[in-house]
Order: C-alpha cells, then sequence, then structure tokens
C-alpha cells in the first residue's frame, strides 16, 4: 500500500514536471538554433533538487516527508529535467556541423547542472537549525 | 495542443514510475557510491529516444505520438538533477574520480547508446 501510494506520488510529480519542460520548450524561443529550453529547465531542476537535499537533511522539514519528497524529487525535478533529450539535441548540432554549439551545450549544460545543484544545497543547508519548513 | 499536453503528461508520468522503479531496483543490488540506478535509465532512455526519432522521425510529422513517447515517456525516464545532485554528492565526500566517471561515464553511454538506436532504425544517415 506505502509503494502504491509513493508511486502515485511519482508519476503526479513525473507529470507535471514533464508538462512544464514541454510548455517550456513550446514557447522559450521556439525557433532559437540552440536548445535553451533544455538547458533552462535541466539548471533549474538541479537547483530545485539541491535545496530540496539541503532542507530535507532536518527531519523537522515537511520536505522530509517520504510523500512530498517523492513528488518533489523522483517526481517534479526528475521530470523536469532530461538527458535524453539533451543528448538528442547535441547530436543533433553535432551532426549539422554546428560543433562550438553542441560543445558549447554539452559544456553548458554540465557546468550548469552541477553549480545548480550546488548552490541549491548550501542554501537549503543554511539556517538549518532554526527553520522547520 | 491540448492533445500533446496530455500526451506529455501520460507519457511523463509512465516514464516517471518506470524510472523510479528500475533505479531502485539497480541501486538496492549494486551498493556503489556511483548510482549505477541512474547511469542505466540514462543510458536505456537515450537509447529508445534514439530508435524513437528514426520510427517516428521528427516531432513535426506525428506530433501526438512524438509528444507521448519522445517527449513524455523518454524525457521523463531519464533525468538530469538526479546525475547533477549525485555526482555533487560524490564530490562533496571526496569521491573525486567517481564523480568524473559518474560524468563521463553517463555522456559517453548516454550518446553512443542514442547513436545505436538511430543506427538500428534509419534515423543515422
Amino acid at each position: 500500500m506505502n509503494q502504491a501510494v509513493t508511486s502515485l506520488w511519482v508519476a503526479l510529480g513525473t507529470a507535471l514536471g514533464g508538462v512544464l519542460r514541454y510548455g517550456v520548450d513550446r514557447f522559450m524561443l521556439p525557433e532559437a538554433p540552440f536548445p535553451w529550453s533544455t538547458l533552462v529547465v535541466n539548471t533549474l531542476g538541479s537547483l530545485l533538487i539541491g535545496w530540496i537535499a539541503g532542507r530535507a537533511t532536518i527531519p523537522s522539514s515537511r520536505l522530509a516527508h517520504a510523500n512530498l519528497h517523492a513528488f518533489l524529487v523522483p517526481g517534479f525535478c526528475a521530470g523536469l529535467t532530461t538527458f535524453s533529450v539533451f543528448s538528442h539535441e547535441t547530436l543533433a548540432l553535432l551532426r549539422s556541423g554546428a560543433v562550438a554549439a553542441g560543445t558549447a551545450n554539452i559544456t553548458g549544460t554540465i557546468v550548469l547542472m552541477l553549480i545548480g545543484s550546488a548552490l541549491g544545497l548550501a542554501a537549503g543547508r543554511r539556517n538549518m537549525t532554526d527553520r522547520t519548513d | 495542443m491540448i492533445t500533446e499536453f496530455v500526451a506529455v503528461a501520460a507519457g511523463s508520468a509512465l516514464g516517471g514510475l518506470s524510472r523510479f522503479h528500475l533505479t531502485a531496483w539497480i541501486d538496492r543490488r549494486t551498493h556503489t557510491p556511483v548510482s549505477f540506478g541512474t547511469l542505466t535509465v540514462n543510458t536505456l532512455g537515450a537509447f529508445v529516444l534514439g530508435l524513437l526519432v528514426g520510427i517516428l522521425g521528427g516531432a513535426a510529422d506525428q506530433p501526438a505520438a512524438a509528444a507521448l513517447a519522445m517527449t513524455g515517456f523518454c524525457g521523463s525516464f531519464t533525468t538530469v538533477s538526479s546525475w547533477s545532485l549525485q555526482t555533487i554528492t560524490l564530490a562533496r565526500t571526496h569521491r573525486a574520480v567517481a564523480a568524473l566517471f559518474n560524468l563521463a561515464a553517463t555522456l559517453v553511454a548516454g550518446v553512443g547508446a542514442m547513436i545505436l538506436g538511430l543506427t538500428m532504425t534509419g534515423g543515422w544517415q
């Protein structure tokens, strides 16, 4: 039963994250030759997962609760971000001869996702003794 | 337009569920600092997306099918957020080599799997 409830939260969170990713892709610079929208969702999702991980270290935090965590982490953050689409867009750039743009997409994604997670984690852990959100 | 958003939601929910359970299943059996669960879903998802690009073509040809299977299922079956957080966690716990391995292995395996998928369905020409 518990596992079924967790699965439901993961499915809901992923659906919401995936729809938001699709919305950003449809409406943010849809004609741009560079895949900005994927870079943006991957950076935002990495920032958010870091912040949640920092917050969730406090047992009294609501974010340490299993269902909310399932909804947000393997759900929303993982659905918002995507490795497969990033790979496809990078490969498409490289194959079309846009080698600089393809390389920039790989470098930019890795640098921004890591900075995002590190900053999110640091922000989430701040004042962790006197905050209980 | 609405059809595509609904298709993305359905594909994402299914992709997310599959990712969650497969990752947990693999990580329970490997017990390594690097999450082979995340590495596997990202590689597998890139492979399947490669297959689908060859089968379905661009999103313009079959928008609903592409929204369901490519943007929805494959997009949500794979993850950058977990990959990123797990890499940062490895680096913070002084496992620099494992962190670098996690970055490089995911990129090489993912792009390699996608090329394989594309080749198998005629998407690589």
